[in-house]
């Protein structure tokens, strides 16, 4: 049973006197509940978008076109309060930066109990066990705590417990680890993993970092200029990718490990993202892959079932 | 209440500030027991010197009216003045800052094209030529101060709510299923606080400035003494007795600077960064 559902998902940015940008192009995928799906791709490839059209938060400028279904009920096109119904209970999200997530002047224990329902007593019970199901001891001192006096690590654990606290069955966590030292990285992961198996969430992750995923996730679905390239699952996807893109970000990784050999430079990808305003007519990754044909450049690949999932190529296969 | 008595200890200009203007309200509420009867009576002979009679110890003008009675009374309107039109001004401008920063576009193009249309009008000029069409009155003058001095903290307001809308902050409370009116109001508002305040003390100190001006060209309520109204009455007097211009100067000057400290006192006070 599919908590999420995305199907043929587009979305294009207009600006007044710029040329519309298609940001995200025909995305189609599904998250079923109790799993994680992480949502890789690099900056500009349209996995904020995707997080935030989710969530239905994006704005006005933003032209949505096809369907999301949270738990059976469609985000795109729906009225704001109906919007704000589906939220509560529904959907809650994890930011990147927390400290631009909460509010410097109101206490910990009010920002964690703001939404609740039921009495003051009451709320104050529930943001303390919140707090310690984050990881979190002497919940009574944070309660009357400001963000400012929290470490990093800290105001994310708390922007867990705000998130938490909504009951949700669909988790979006936008980059929850990346403003965050390596240690607390580690640790915000694990208790990521704990919530989501603990509490049967359904965690949908977004990230540049591969190796957050080999931690956490399930399945990936791989972003390139907008449109998918590679869903699979996450063993699949590391052992045998079948994309190029997929394979580039895999050998773009440092080496690691005891008898990993020192390189005189990282391997990269070459080129950079096309322009997506309009975007090119045939596969967006043509002018960077190693593999393109004259078809690449005109004809655009669908997502296809793979050996190992789903890939949108017409050259698909292990690396040559 | 006790972190901001401890942060005012250390701030000893807050502090004098704070009770100065709480004096002068002291006063100010008091005049018509502190001095009963009309202020434009006609007590002794004209121009006492101040310190000189201990019952009127700051002298009498012109006419033989007492100084202080009249700075008492004067004092009701400069207050009432300064703070009602600058919690008129502060309300419009909030209001206006609020709309056009949070919903950007059309709204916030044609409410700041009406900013820029009244903030070409110096704001002095604005207030003398309402007041001449209205007529004197303390309801006009605090009307016509009002309509003056309210653009910049709809600037203000809007710059701060146009940047706070694009925080991570905003998109978590949509997600927590807070609606536009529940973000701004209880979530951004109490963020910009801060230079609302300070922007406040500005508004009444000038309000008091105007509402001084406006009385000492004659554009005041007539049947009320005020502090500009006095110094108007002393202007003939410079050379032979000063002081009668210069009783209800001094008051202008303290009270506006009390009025600036205290705005810091209550900012600095309302910051959680300054409360350990």
């Amino acid at each position: 049973m599919s908590l999420l559902r995305v199907s043929n998902l587009s979305v294009v940015f207009t600006g007044r006197g710029r040329p519309p940008l298609v940001a995200l192009d025909d995305v189609s995928l599904t998250v079923a509940a109790g799993e994680t799906l992480a949502l890789v791709g690099e900056s500009g490839s349209g996995k904020s978008t995707l997080a935030l059209a989710i969530a239905g938060l994006l704005d006005t400028a933003a032209s949505v076109r096809g369907q999301i279904d949270v738990a059976g009920h469609g985000i795109v096109g729906a009225a704001p309060t109906a919007l704000q119904h589906l939220r509560r209970g529904g959907i809650a999200m994890v930011f990147q930066d927390p400290m631009s997530a909460l509010n410097p002047v109101h206490r910990i224990g009010d920002q964690i109990a703001e939404t609740m329902p039921g009495s003051r007593a009451e709320r104050r019970a529930a943001a303390s066990r919140l707090l310690h199901v984050v990881g979190l001891p002497d919940a009574e001192r944070l309660l009357e705590a400001w963000p400012h006096e929290l470490s990093g690590g800290m105001r994310q654990r708390v922007a867990l417990a705000i998130a938490l606290g909504q009951e949700p069955r669909l988790l979006i966590a936008d980059e929850p680890t990346t403003a965050l030292d390596v240690t607390i990285q580690a640790q915000i992961l694990r208790l990521l993993a704990d919530l989501q198996r603990d509490l049967g969430l359904t965690l949908l992750l977004v990230t540049h970092d591969l190796g957050v995923v080999a931690e956490l996730a399930d399945r990936v679905a791989v972003l390139y200029a907008g449109r998918l390239v590679e869903v699979a699952a996450v063993d699949a996807l590391f052992s045998t990718p079948q994309h190029p893109y997929t394979q580039g970000l895999l050998a773009a990784r440092p080496p690691f490990g005891p008898d990993a050999p020192m390189l005189p430079r990282l391997t990269e990808i070459p080129g950079g993202l096309p322009s997506l305003s309009p975007p090119p007519p045939g596969c967006r990754f043509a002018e960077r892959c190693a593999r393109v044909s004259q078809r690449c450049r005109e004809d655009m690949p669908e997502l296809r079932a793979s050996s190992a999932g789903l890939v949108a190529c017409h050259h698909p296969g292990a690396t040559p | 209440m006790t972190h901001f008595a401890r942060r005012l200890r250390r701030d000893v200009p807050a502090l004098a500030g704070l009770v100065t203007l709480v004096l002068v309200g002291a006063i100010a509420l008091a005049a018509p027991w502190l001095y009963p009867g009309d202020p434009q009576d006609m007590v002794a002979r004209p121009l006492i010197w101040p310190f000189q009679d201990a019952a009127l110890p700051l002298g009498t003008d012109r006419l033989g009216r007492d100084l202080a009675a009249g700075l008492a009374h004067g004092a009701r309107v400069s207050l009432l003045v300064g703070f009602a039109a600058a919690a008129a001004a502060v309300l419009v401008g909030v209001t206006v800052g609020c709309l056009a920063g949070w919903f950007g576009g059309l709204v916030d193009d044609s409410l700041m094209r009406v900013t820029d249309a009244v903030q070409t009008v110096p704001g002095f000029v604005l207030a003398l030529a309402l007041v001449a069409v209205m007529g004197p009155g303390v309801g006009t003058v605090i009307l016509a101060i009002a309509v003056s001095s309210w653009t910049g903290t709809a600037r203000v307001v809007r710059a701060e709510v146009s940047s706070w809308r694009e925080r991570d902050l905003v998109a978590a409370c949509r997600v927590m299923g807070m609606g536009s009116g529940e973000i701004l109001i209880r979530q951004i508002l109490p963020n910009i606080a801060s230079p609302v305040i300070v922007l406040a003390s500005v508004v009444v100190a000038v309000a008091i400035l105007v509402e001084s001006a406006l009385s000492f060209l004659g554009l005041g309520d007539p049947a009320l003494v005020s502090w500009g109204s006095m110094i108007a009455e002393g202007r003939g007097l410079l050379r032979r007795a000063w002081f009668v211009a210069a009783v209800p100067g001094v008051a202008i000057i303290i009270t506006v600077v009390s009025v600036s400290l205290a705005g810091e006192a209550v900012t600095a006070a309302l910051d959680p960064r300054d409360r350990q």
